[in-house]
């Protein structure tokens, strides 16, 4: 059965405003450290990206399910862009010129250069893993956490081969997450 | 596990783990996190910042828009202003002045014996103040 809109399930912008204006400070600092982890490897910055997402939520291009927080939406749509934007940049131009571009009108606020991969942002990218694998060296356990997630195993997977109950697995993520903003402190810095 | 080893995506998926570690966080415990990090704090200010730019350029998106739709609407007015001649705007004055219209004041309401360029003037000037419309006559 395909699931149709309606307009009451979804906010209107200005009921999506208010959830925004409401956003407690624990949430603001959720939501921007989530666009910068989102752009890491990116040629474009978190504050960008939430810039876009929001734009795209006050115009009306995307609107928020009434059932779904807000914050979760705006990542939604974070997530989508970069998606989009990463397809976009595997794309190869034969494909390209062939295939529906669904994403495009989600794209249109981000500055892409017209073809494939850039080996400046490939090279970025691997920077970055580099600086990430440093700061997480040092703790077995984290290392090995972090080695199979950029393997692809799920995390299901992952707990077991590393030998993690659930609460364990959860709390190294945190640890992880914790290390990591020493990260971004630095570049930060620098 | 994945075919591809594009860095980015990589981090992209394990950038979703944190995130989702990050939304799980209670926030009375990020807010202890952010007292020590600077950084948190720095990104929930970055992203406040985001949100009211997008408010500043949507509004000025709509605003522009608004104008634009205003500009089109006076320029049908005015198209429609052009094209009286001074039988019709003799036709629309009579017309007028036999109902007494408070529309025109009360030094101009015996108009019968205007010239023709006045006629048309005064019936372009009404039409474009909106005081009459145009299919008065």
């Amino acid at each position: 059965m395909i699931k149709t809109e309606k307009a009451h399930d979804v906010l209107s912008v200005s009921d999506f405003r208010e959830r925004i204006d409401s956003l407690s400070e624990a949430e603001w600092i959720k939501l921007g450290k989530s666009a910068d982890y989102l752009c890491w490897g990116l040629a474009i910055e978190g504050q960008d990206l939430l810039n876009i997402a929001f734009c795209k939520a006050l115009e009306g291009k995307r609107k928020c399910p009434r059932d779904l927080p807000a914050i979760v939406f705006i990542y939604g749509v974070m997530q989508s862009l970069v998606f989009a934007y990463l397809k976009k940049r595997k794309r190869d131009p034969l494909a390209q010129s062939v295939e529906m571009v669904v994403e495009d009108d989600l794209l249109e606020g981000l500055d892409l250069k017209p073809n494939i991969d850039t080996p400046e942002e490939i090279l970025i990218a691997n920077q970055t893993l580099e600086n990430i694998n440093q700061v997480l060296s040092g703790n077995e356990t984290i290392e090995m956490v972090f080695m199979a997630q950029l393997d692809g195993y799920s995390p299901q997977d992952i707990q077991n081969l590393v030998g993690l109950s659930a609460v364990q697995y959860a709390s190294t993520l945190t640890a992880i997450r914790r290390k990591l903003n020493k990260l971004d402190k630095e570049e930060s810095t620098t | 596990m994945t075919e591809s080893k594009d860095p980015r995506e990589q981090l992209n998926s394990f950038a979703q783990l944190l995130i989702d570690d990050l939304l799980n966080t209670p926030d009375a415990e990020l807010l202890q996190e952010a007292s020590n990090d600077k950084s948190l704090a720095q990104a929930g200010v970055n992203a406040k910042k985001s949100y009211q730019n997008a408010i500043q350029s949507t509004g000025a998106k709509r605003l522009e828009i608004a104008r634009a739709e205003m500009e089109q609407e006076n320029n049908k007015t005015k198209a429609n202003v052009t094209n009286i001649d001074s039988a019709r705007a003799h036709r629309i004055i009579a017309k007028l002045s036999a109902a007494n219209d408070s529309n025109l004041t009360l030094a101009a309401r015996n108009l019968n014996n205007i010239s023709d360029t006045e006629a048309i003037e005064l019936v372009k000037e009404l039409l474009e103040l909106g005081a009459i419309k145009d299919d008065e006559s």
